[in-house]
């Protein structure tokens, strides 16, 4: 009897203590195509919905320099149809069955999805083999989705205040390597390509060797594999490897230091700092680093700058994951009487103390416990869990780490973050993009 | 037995057979595959108990994660705040900046190191936490809840903060547009019907904060909703562990009137100087409760007509059809005291009446004419898509049963509710709209440039004015076919001191004080001869912007950095705006000066003038009829409007002045300068206006 007490009063006090104790397994299966296709299918049937998906290994990084912006344009041209769905179809075939559809781009990958009702599987793999397998890229799509861009860029960038910052943090800090240029890439470069340009873009790119299609909910396995194989299987690899860049930036020797007026009202200071590509245990603890600046009211620039110094209205950190190595951003909109190289000093100073003071116990058991929480919340639905399925086998070629990728931050130490805001916070380490409101132009 | 088989004959026939089954295969893909059998969506009967001090708690376990979601509502009826309009608002906001045991940045602590979030608001507070921490985040939780205190410096530092969304809110067409619609649907008496304004805002109180607390915050009122990680025995423990003690006690009531129709439609329109779109919200109230056996139709109904995706005929009338604008949709929820129809778009100006009559034209046909059977399946397919993905979130199992509590809808009605909308039929449809959608008694509100849009819209019934807040302003129909606007300017100059007295001032230094949420700024000008002109900001005792003009350049230095201007027309700018009494210009040649008509500013009748420049500039002045001041001026250029007030003249040397001068549009925040000093004709240095040092 008492052995049995002591057990149980151990197994429950090892429960409490463990650092991780989440419950959640997120379990899946994957297998390739013999045409290279990687497939992977996580089955959850708690809801009469699913999610299917296509990520393709080609962002902006893949393209050729005078041909900017391709990544992003297909996007677009890709909902143009294919040999067998007229223009303008893709919508109507999703929306008429009840789903919703959409799709993003980034440096590195190009991204579609449509979460169906789990009876409409049959359409999601359609959509997406016609896709992959002949969609129309051809003049009339071309010239209509170049309007629609230009429209976007005006909107998304040009129009919205302060929406030229990553473009111009990225021209800045780059000078070799294809993230110099932006996602949306330039409308000269769209306008000067021909429909060959386009043909073989497509050709290198869409093909099933340097795609993954990746399924989340309520399906049955043997048939969805089944499904799959007649949709998929006949696709033709692409005949040569995929153009993956391979260039190395390199040391910025900064700081770059450049002003931007723009229809604003609040000066900003926006800063980029190089830093390794995610994955590295370097990118992890800077991650962290990025949290305990801005993450929450009690956050490291949120309650010096914006709370008790008063000299922004926002302030933060944000890592930008990226395959090849990238930057971290750091920023604050200034408030209205001060001026922007006070702001900045106020930032640096915070840095400062990050980099000369090793974190507190208590601030760092913080940083764990916002990670964990959001780790656990960022899988819940069948979008996020297919996306991020797709992400990990694509960058990592592992698709499991959405079940262990905790375990990296988990891995941080106070003192690596000390470490990485003593390496790469630094002046010469850093682009800063200054905002001005027009106003002030001279 | 052997049998000889042409090789050459199976080959070929292989061959064939093989293009063949390859040409049925590729056939396949020339068509949309068919669904499968519709699966049944399961919706799950949460767990529900209360507490005896009358706390409702409903509890919806999910064990895929190990996250508990808390939801604290306050089930109170509307409120009418009256004079004190957004004080239930700014309660809400208070109750996390202090507790009896804790401060703000405590709270914040609390929360952030357990890596929850929280949130609160004038009917409860929100929280998401991991299992392991629900512990130490209900502690937090229930104190901010049970204990606020509402400190002084958190109060003042949130009305600051409320002013300035309003002020900048004020210009924005889309909050003009809710204010209009508000009030000319619901009356602004009606608890939908209220506006929160500056003025309201100014009015409001710490005691009426603390107040709203004492009279609404009571747990016979509450639910806690429960979504998450729990169970029955956990949630009950919780319950009364973090609420127990919590006292129930009286609430106040409000008697809430029905709302009628619309005598007429009308079109309610709200001027916006400049602008280059309008924003047009056709509504009307509608009379339709939660749980109306009609519900379900009018949410068919309406996704017809208005769907928030491509498939609604408004979208592809006023989009795709016409090109007049990114998207056109309405809609038409249930209430229960009164719901609101709204079809809704932004356009630009040229379209903005043949939009309106777009939006006519479709409800009137959706009443006319059945709908196609494939256009309703479409939209059962829409609805039931739409069904199956909310049920992905557990949240919406809890929002169903509070909606069941709240509104007393049959237990089962969200687990028949698929069934039901399955059966309605067009005919159904047909009978809601003609029921529900009346075209001759809808609110036509516009929010626009009124020069360029409103004598189009006179064609869709009486036009009505309305200022940024929704009330009604007067558009006097004052005679001026014998006013000239020169005699308007110098009935101004007249009224000040006298024509040949204001032309004798050449210099003049004025310092003006405006307090800010960013604290105190004060503005020093000084004009020179009528030609030169300085202008510095101060903030914390330092220049933080000066402007110069030496009559020919002009420079602009922000915290010391100093750049000249080199764009002519900017410089020219300054040229214009050199003299400090610039109507006495207007009167000069090579000014074109017209009268617009007669406004009400704030309620006081004035005469608008438009004033175009040598150069082209143009700038819309405001003279009150009766004092004859000048009491606004509204100024476009590089796409901003500068509006400038002014109020409160006095006498300064026996001219008089505005003491406040309110400047909003080119500003972050809108400034209320007031005048601390001025002198007429003072000694001034050359060098004070030299762009060169």
């Amino acid at each position: 009897m008492k052995r049995f007490i002591r057990f149980s009063l151990l197994f429950v006090l090892g429960a409490c203590s463990a650092g991780v104790t989440f419950a959640q397994t997120i379990p899946f299966e994957e297998y390739d195509l013999p045409n290279g296709l990687h497939v992977i299918l996580h089955e959850d049937h708690s809801t009469p919905i699913v999610a299917v998906s296509v990520m393709y290994h080609v962002g902006s990084k893949n393209e050729n320099p005078e041909r900017t912006g391709f990544a992003h344009f297909f996007e677009h041209l890709l909902f143009e149809g294919s040999d067998n769905i007229g223009r303008g179809e893709y919508a109507k075939y999703v929306e008429s069955a009840g789903g919703v559809l959409n799709a993003n781009t980034s440096n590195d990958r190009t991204y579609y999805y449509e979460v169906l009702p789990s009876n409409q599987l049959a359409l999601g793999l359609w959509l997406e083999s016609e896709r992959m397998m002949h969609a129309k890229v051809e003049e009339e799509g071309i010239e209509t989705q170049r309007e629609v861009v230009k429209e976007e860029r005006r909107q998304r960038i040009d129009n919205q205040p302060y929406g030229t910052f990553l473009q111009e943090i990225m021209a800045h800090a780059f000078t070799v390597h294809p993230y110099r240029w932006p996602v949306i890439g330039s409308m000269e470069h769209l306008n000067a390509a021909k429909e060959d340009d386009y043909v073989q873009f497509y050709r290198s790119f869409y093909v099933p060797n340097n795609a993954v299609l990746s399924i989340a909910g309520d399906f049955d396995l043997e048939e969805t594999k089944s499904l799959i194989g007649k949709y998929f299987a006949p696709i033709q690899p692409s005949e040569k490897p995929v153009y993956r860049p391979n260039i190395t930036e390199p040391p910025l020797k900064g700081p770059v230091i450049d002003t931007i007026y723009d229809n604003i009202q609040l000066p900003a200071v926006i800063q980029g700092y190089r830093i390794p590509a995610q994955g590295t245990p370097d990118f992890y603890a800077v991650s962290m680093l990025a949290q305990l600046l801005s993450q929450g009211q009690s956050s490291r620039f949120y309650k010096a700058l914006v709370d008790e110094q008063q000299k922004a209205v926002f302030a933060g950190s944000i890592p930008l994951p990226l395959e090849d190595p990238g930057i971290v951003i750091a920023y604050g909109i200034a408030n209205l009487n001060v001026s922007t190289g006070d702001l900045s000093s106020a930032m640096d100073e915070e840095i400062k103390k990050v980099q000369e003071n090793l974190i507190s116990e208590d601030e760092f058991q913080k940083l764990r416990n916002q990670v964990e929480k959001d780790f656990i919340s960022s899988n819940t639905t069948m979008a996020q869990i297919a996306e991020s399925l797709a992400n990990y086998y694509l960058y990592f070629g592992d698709s499991n780490l959405i079940n262990t990728q905790i375990d990296q931050y988990q891995a941080v130490t106070r003192q690596d973050i000390q470490r990485v805001a003593q390496r790469y916070f630094t002046p010469a380490n850093r682009v800063e993009m200054i905002y001005l409101p027009k106003s002030v132009k001279p | 037995m052997n049998t000889f088989i042409d090789k050459k004959l199976l080959l070929s026939g292989l061959i064939v057979f093989g293009l063949f089954h390859g040409l049925i295969a590729q056939d396949f893909r020339a068509h949309a595959p068919e669904p499968g059998p519709a699966k049944p969506i399961e919706i799950a009967s949460p767990d529900q108990f209360a507490l005896e001090n009358g706390m409702k708690v409903i509890l919806v376990e999910n064990h895929k994660i190990p996250v508990v979601n808390f939801q604290l509502f306050i089930n109170r009826d509307p409120l009418v705040e009256g004079e004190f309009a957004g004080f239930s608002t700014m309660a809400g906001d208070l109750l996390a900046t202090g507790t009896t045991s804790r401060t703000k940045a405590e709270i914040d602590a609390a929360i952030d190191f357990i890596g929850a979030s929280m949130t609160t608001s004038s009917t409860g507070a929100f929280g998401s936490t991991l299992t392991k921490h629900a512990d130490a985040f209900l502690d937090v939780y229930s104190d901010v809840i049970l204990n606020p205190v509402f400190p002084e410096e958190e109060f003042e530092k949130l009305k600051t903060q409320t002013l300035s969304g309003l002020a900048a809110a004020k210009a924005e067409p889309e909050s003009i547009a809710n204010n209009v619609v508000s009030k000319v649907n619901y009356g602004p008496e009606h608890p939908y019907g209220e506006v929160q304004t500056e003025e309201t805002t100014k009015a409001i109180t710490l005691q009426k904060c603390k107040d709203y607390y004492q009279d609404y915050f009571k747990p016979n009122l509450a639910f806690l909703v429960i979504v998450g990680d729990a169970n029955h025995d956990q949630a009950m423990a919780w319950a009364e562990k973090y609420f127990g003690t919590w006292k129930p006690g009286p609430v106040p009531r409000t008697v809430v009137s029905p709302v009628p129709l619309p005598e007429e439609t009308a079109v309610r329109f709200a001027d916006k100087s400049g602008a280059v779109q309008s924003v047009i919200q056709v509504t009307q109230p509608v009379d339709l409760k939660p749980g109306d056996k009609d519900v379900i139709a009018v949410r068919l109904m309406n996704n017809i007509l208005g769907y928030g995706g491509f498939s609604g005929r408004l979208f592809q009338d006023l989009r795709e059809d016409k090109g007049y604008t990114y998207g056109a949709y309405s809609s038409l929820n249930s209430d229960p005291y009164v719901a609101l129809f709204n079809a809704e778009t932004s356009v630009r100006n040229e379209v903005t009446d043949s939009s309106v009559e777009a939006i006519l034209y479709e409800i009137n046909k959706i009443r006319e004419e059945p709908v196609s059977d494939k256009e309703l399946q479409l939209t059962k397919n829409i609805t039931s898509g739409q069904f199956a993905r909310a049920m992905e979130r557990p949240q919406t199992i809890a929002t169903f049963a509070l909606n069941i509590a709240r509104y007393g809808l049959p237990e089962d009605y969200y687990q028949t509710y698929l069934q039901r909308m399955e059966a309605v039929t067009v005919a159904d449809i047909q009978r809601v709209a003609r029921k529900y959608l009346q075209p001759d008694h809808l609110n036509i509100v516009v929010v626009g440039n009124k020069d360029e849009v409103v004598d189009k819209l006179k064609a869709f019934g009486p036009l009505y004015y309305y200022d940024n807040n929704g009330d009604p302003v007067q558009i006097n129909a004052t005679d001026i076919s014998d006013v000239t606007p020169e005699s308007v300017i110098k009935g101004y100059l007249q009224a000040i001191g006298g024509v040949s007295k204001v032309g004798q001032i050449k210099n003049v230094k004025a310092e003006m004080v405006a307090k800010t949420p960013m604290g105190e700024i004060s503005m020093e000008v000084m004009h020179k001869d009528n030609m030169k002109s300085v202008m510095k900001i101060s903030a914390q005792g330092m220049v933080v912007q000066e402007q110069r003009f030496d009559g020919e350049k002009a420079m602009i230095s922000q915290m010391g950095n100093k750049e000249l201007i080199d764009d002519p027309a900017m410089v020219n700018r300054f040229k214009e705006n050199a003299a400090y009494f610039e109507d006495l210009k207007f009167l000069q040649d090579g000014y074109h000066i017209e009268i617009k008509g007669v406004e009400n500013v704030d309620g006081i009748p004035a005469y608008r003038l438009v004033v175009t420049s040598p150069a082209g500039s143009i700038s819309t002045y405001f003279y009150a009829l009766e004092s004859k001041l000048k009491i606004r001026q509204v100024q476009s250029a590089d796409g901003n409007t500068t509006n400038i007030d002014y109020k409160d003249y006095e006498d300064h040397h026996g001219i008089l002045v505005p003491k406040i001068m309110s400047i909003s549009g080119s500003t972050p925040v809108p400034m209320s300068f007031e005048l601390s000093s001025i002198e007429f004709n003072p000694e001034l240095e050359d060098a004070w206006f030299s762009v060169d040092n």
